[in-house]
């Protein structure tokens, strides 16, 4: 069990899945800065950047459930990681 | 290593107990799983904003009588509503035959901003933007745009809104 635990494929997978947390945390935190520009703008009651900033967080969106479907495929059996 | 296992436990965890078993631990993919989630939840946020844009906007204004001019002595002001009942907005005599108006809410975060006879600017009470009481200009502060100003007219000694410049 420990030597599972400790193994190059594990460890590798550990990695990969930090390298997705902390990718998916900086896009959120985009999201995050963009969603309140926005609400400043439209709280002033201009909406010109709505549309660029909603095209910008979807955009951040689907690249994070490209990193959900990696983080899926990391655990599913039979990956290279999961060995 | 084994008389550290061996070792009775500390004061301070009997004093506060940490039962580890019944603890609900959250994993980085767990927690990765709900950042997702959320972000899902900012883009939507984000979505609705730009809805709000898409709303229809007033092309025409109204002609509205806003005053008689024997109503606002000089440095004074009349609080009126203008395009519509939800849109404040603050008339003010700067002389004579000086009238200026505007939007009555700050364009940093809508707060209603007040004219200032003493200093002769607009002043917003929430995060002091200071603006051009002749312009409307953003003087001092946040805001990031000048308040929107409304066109006037006086006829008969009246005063009428006519438009909204720079909407």
């Amino acid at each position: 069990m420990k030597e599972s635990f400790t193994s190059e494929a594990n460890r590798r997978r550990a990695a990969a899945q930090n390298r997705i947390l902390y990718s998916v945390l900086a896009l959120f935190f985009v999201q995050i800065g963009v969603f309140f520009y926005a609400w400043e703008d439209a709280l002033g009651g201009h909406y010109d950047r709505a549309l660029p900033f909603f095209l910008l967080s979807a955009a951040c969106f689907a690249a994070n459930l490209l990193f959900l479907k990696r983080l899926r495929a990391l655990d599913a059996p039979g990956t290279e990681e999961n060995h | 290593m084994n008389e550290t296992l061996n070792r009775p436990p500390a004061k301070w965890r009997e004093d506060f107990p940490v039962e580890w078993e019944r603890d609900n631990l959250l994993t980085r993919r767990e927690f990765t799983k709900f950042l997702i989630a959320a972000s899902g939840v900012a883009a939507a946020g984000n979505g609705l904003i730009a809805l709000q844009r898409s709303r229809p906007r007033l092309a025409d204004f109204p002609r509205l009588d806003v005053a008689a001019e024997a109503e606002i002595p000089v440095g004074g002001v009349k609080l009126f509503r203008y395009p519509a009942e939800n849109n404040p907005a603050i008339l003010i005599r700067l002389g004579e035959e000086r009238y200026v108006a505007y939007m009555q809410a700050c364009t940093h975060l809508a707060c209603p901003v007040t004219f200032s006879a003493k200093h002769g600017r607009i002043e917003c009470p929430c995060h002091h933007g200071v603006f051009e009481a002749e312009t409307g200009a953003v003087v001092s502060g946040p805001p990031p745009r000048p308040l929107p100003k409304i066109r006037l007219a006086v006829e008969n000694g009246r005063v009428f809104a006519e438009g909204i410049e720079g909407v």
